[in-house]
């Protein structure tokens, strides 16, 4: 392989890794919006696309271990190829995760409890997505500091809508009106908030992956890796 | 390079793997035991730990690109060193849960539901962890898909266990404000408990995709 054909190669998959993470995104806003407003059509669309991203991944990851083995790249450019290599990852994971939202999505179900702001939570961690794979693909690493501290807050928000659904519960213990069916129903809600806000923190978790393996690959500083 | 030294460097790879691995699941059992003997030092034992790992997942993570780049690998080696590369971070995650655990064990006052079996659901994630890295060691296509079939129980366990704490919130006596406050400490521990035991499971399943990936160029877990 020649140099320019090479670097044009690692060009390419620079730009393919921030496209499939647009795509990502894209399905990832789309499943919370869908949860949010009860859209189960836009939901089951959502859960057939995921080959789609799977596909697109494992071509990627080729890609990377193609260009290692043929090119023998060392420092900024092994870093670039490991940090792609270790990013598409996350990706993947995060489509995973837009898929749980979306096949718990119920219809009409404007929210899917009333006590929590799912949309609100959803896409901070979707920002979060965008602004590491941004940092990735222009190599600023205050961008990926910020990040992690985004996550603090998201992971605070996150607890907070869980306490505040344990409260509730607590709170029905006082309530004298306990129909059969209404305990069963209450549980199935709550439970389904509660993995709808884990699905969300996760995402945040995979963004602060993304913005660390950036950060590395930027200034070899491994600090937010674990 | 000659051959045979590539071919040792390879296997001493597999080895270092695998031993992270062991580390890693001793960190997890140890993790579990400080939350089950409401064990401080040995929680700060597992936290302080965690520096090692990080260490040991880094110096790995060199030695696979070395590899890659020093030898140009092809085919079932490629996928062996990709697959190596892959599988640390998935080891490297679940050292990271096992702090959480350690974590847990620091903050936690006693049990809330003694009626959620955490050391049951903690047993299975080592068992699927052993399993997956056997699979890999051993390229056991088998194991793979024994280790994806053990984690639909898992989740299910799980999901029971989560169930069973939001049922017995509803249902419990009614409370003092005053008690609430530590109550719901500890209940929100117990469900973050549950999850980082269900993500150890799917990390384990990560593993197994890998391996099967690996043996097989089969990519049928890998989603």
């Amino acid at each position: 392989m020649a140099r320019t054909q090479y670097d044009e190669r690692l060009t390419t998959l620079r730009t393919d890794v921030v496209l499939l993470a647009e795509t990502v995104l894209e399905r990832y806003e789309d499943a919370v919006v869908a949860m949010a407003t009860g859209d189960t059509r836009r939901a089951d669309q959502l859960v057939r696309q995921d080959d789609e991203i799977n596909s697109r991944y494992l071509a990627l990851e080729q890609e990377c271990t193609t260009l290692i083995a043929r090119r023998q790249p060392v420092a900024g450019d092994l870093r670039l190829i490991t940090a792609s290599f270790k990013i598409l990852t996350d990706l993947e994971r995060i489509a995973d995760l837009a898929v749980n939202l979306a096949s718990r999505t119920e219809y009409g179900a404007a929210e899917i409890h009333d006590t929590i702001d799912i949309r609100t939570l959803g896409m901070t961690a979707g920002e979060m997505v965008a602004s590491a794979v941004n940092a990735y693909e222009t190599e600023t690493s205050d961008a990926c500091r910020a990040v992690a501290e985004t996550d603090t807050g998201l992971d605070e928000d996150c607890e907070t809508a869980n306490r505040r659904l344990i409260r509730e519960l607590i709170a029905e213990r006082t309530t004298d009106s306990h129909d059969e069916r209404e305990p069963a129903a209450t549980v199935d809600r709550t439970t389904r908030a509660l993995l709808t806000v884990r699905d969300i923190e996760r995402v945040g978790d995979h963004a602060v992956n993304i913005a660390a393996r950036a950060l590395y690959m930027i200034d070899s500083d491994a600090k937010l890796l674990y | 390079m000659p051959r045979n030294e590539y071919q040792s460097e390879l296997a001493e790879l597999r080895e270092d793997v695998v031993a992270m691995s062991e580390t890693v699941a001793e960190r997890l059992e140890m993790g579990l035991t400080a939350l089950e003997t409401n064990d401080e030092s040995l929680a700060r034992t597992v936290i302080e730990g965690d520096n090692e790992i990080n260490q040991l997942y880094l110096d790995l993570e060199q030695q696979c690109t070395d590899l890659i780049a020093l030898q140009q690998p092809v085919a079932g080696d490629l996928r062996f060193i990709a697959a190596s590369f892959k599988i640390i971070t998935d080891l490297e995650r679940i050292a990271d849960l096992a702090t959480n655990l350690g974590e847990y064990a620091e903050a936690a006052d006693d049990d809330v539901f003694p009626s959620v079996d955490i050391q049951g659901l903690g047993e299975m994630t080592l068992e699927m962890l052993a399993d997956s890295m056997a699979a890999y060691a051993e390229e056991d296509r088998e194991l793979c898909y024994a280790v994806n079939d053990r984690d639909d129980e898992l989740d299910e366990e799980c999901e029971i266990a989560s169930d069973t704490v939001v049922r017995e919130l509803i249902e419990g006596e009614e409370m003092a404000d005053e008690e609430i406050e530590t109550f719901m400490e500890d209940v929100s521990r117990l469900l973050l408990t549950i999850r980082d035991l269900e993500r150890v499971g799917d990390h384990a399943v990560n593993i197994a995709a890998r391996a099967l990936y690996m043996i097989d160029n089969n990519d049928e877990l890998i989603y």
